[in-house]
């Protein structure tokens, strides 16, 4: 049963694919501006799993040069709501209460963008799986 | 706790149990530092 207290664009467009980007005035190019909700059914559980969307395609492909099958990179063209050439780590799966993004988005400080197409989300559920640093209990919540 | 403290050598002839190239090194630095940033941002 959907929770009364979640503001509506939450019980209304949350599911794994969503993605937000943060408002915050601080935001500079170094810094991640997007994350994407992966678990798939994160209002149910009250949890996120969340991964990072980065610019820094260079240094995630250096990073796991050894596992490059765990990296997504994403251009405009795939998903035009990215301005740039992205990337997602998807060695790296931050988990994160439903109540704190609810608090975000009551505040503005969070915004909700366009679902990822299928075919994307697809390809990053498959590098979380196939990710060696991700625990098996997170996987089995993707 | 600063996950890039790992990222340094051991001090003195002991040898690092995974040599880490400059490159490596410093990519790794800068996921660190995203991830922190987003923590920040996140709070």
């Amino acid at each position: 049963m959907p929770d009364e207290r979640l503001p509506l664009e939450l019980r209304i467009g949350l599911r794994a694919g969503s993605v937000y980007y943060f408002r915050s005035r601080e935001l500079t190019s170094e810094r991640p501006h997007f994350f994407i909700v992966v678990n798939r059914d994160p209002i149910g559980s009250r949890l996120l799993l969340l991964t990072i969307v980065t610019s820094n395609v260079a240094d995630a492909r250096t990073r796991n040069r050894n596992r490059l099958q765990t990296i997504v990179e994403i251009t405009p063209a795939e998903y035009r709501e990215f301005k740039v050439h992205s990337v997602v780590d998807c060695n790296v799966v931050l988990e994160k209460p439903l109540s704190e993004l609810s608090g975000m988005v009551r505040r503005n400080e969070v915004r909700y963008h366009r679902d990822l197409p299928a075919e994307i989300f697809a390809k990053i559920k498959t590098a979380v799986l196939a990710s060696p640093l991700v625990p098996d209990e997170l996987k089995q919540m993707l | 706790m600063n996950y890039r403290d790992f990222l340094e050598d051991p001090e003195g002839n002991i040898e690092p149990c995974y040599a880490l190239a400059a490159k490596e090194r410093k990519a790794i630095a800068r996921g660190i530092d995203e991830i922190a940033a987003f923590e920040r941002l996140w709070r």
